[in-house]
């Protein structure tokens, strides 16, 4: 019995790329145009590229990529909202006063897209560990 | 837990990638396997032992470390 976590199979990959492009594309013209840097709009784009490369299947899809996919994830959130609280935390709502302020915080797609992407970058140096006593 | 797929593997004149190839998995995961990094499956330890025509548990072994 063959089982697989991974919905999307592996050509969904290139999605990422053409997704993750136009991200990049948008985010650049909205700098040009109207001289804003709008990190959301490129954070729309790394999510749901990383979304696709992530959740997609491996060229050769077995147990221990799957356990190495679901221990990267794992850590990677665990990194990212550390990142995040502690981002809105230090720059965002340092001088908060309950009483006058509403609470700050950076979107839920550019906190999706450091997960996915330490996440992706977690999973690729794991896989390559265990590549390390190759037979030549 | 230790094993000896290595040795089995030389033994049967079977590469890493062939070994992967005929149970259905990365080769990454037999270099795992054989480095201790990653401990397989039943049902895989049960492939490979068939492969190699050995019994799981003369392929793989359980380390005093493995009772802690």
């Amino acid at each position: 019995m063959r089982q697989n976590s991974f919905p999307y199979s592996y050509w969904t990959k290139f999605l990422r790329v053409i997704i993750v492009g136009v991200g990049i594309i948008r985010f650049f013209l909205q700098y040009h145009k109207k001289g804003i840097s709008d990190l959301n709009e490129l954070a729309i784009g790394f999510s749901w590229g990383f979304v696709f490369i992530f959740f997609s299947k491996e060229k050769t899809d077995d147990e221990m990529i799957q356990g190495l996919k679901f221990k990267a994830l794992t850590r990677a959130i665990i990194v990212a909202f550390t990142i995040i609280h502690l981002y809105n935390y230090l720059f965002l709502n340092w001088r908060f006063n309950r009483e006058n302020n509403i609470i700050l915080s950076i979107s839920a797609y550019q906190f999706l897209a450091l997960t996915l992407i330490i996440a992706t970058g977690g999973f690729y140096f794991m896989k390559y560990q265990t590549t390390l006593n190759e037979e030549r | 837990m230790k094993n000896i797929i290595k040795v089995e593997r030389a033994r049967h004149n079977l590469t890493q990638a062939e070994l992967a190839k005929k149970v259905k998995v990365a080769r990454q995961t037999i270099i795992a396997i054989e480095a201790g990094k990653f401990i397989p499956s039943t049902m895989l330890a049960f492939k490979i032992a068939k492969i190699l025509d050995c019994k799981t548990d003369e392929i793989f072994e359980l380390e005093e470390k493995d009772w802690q």
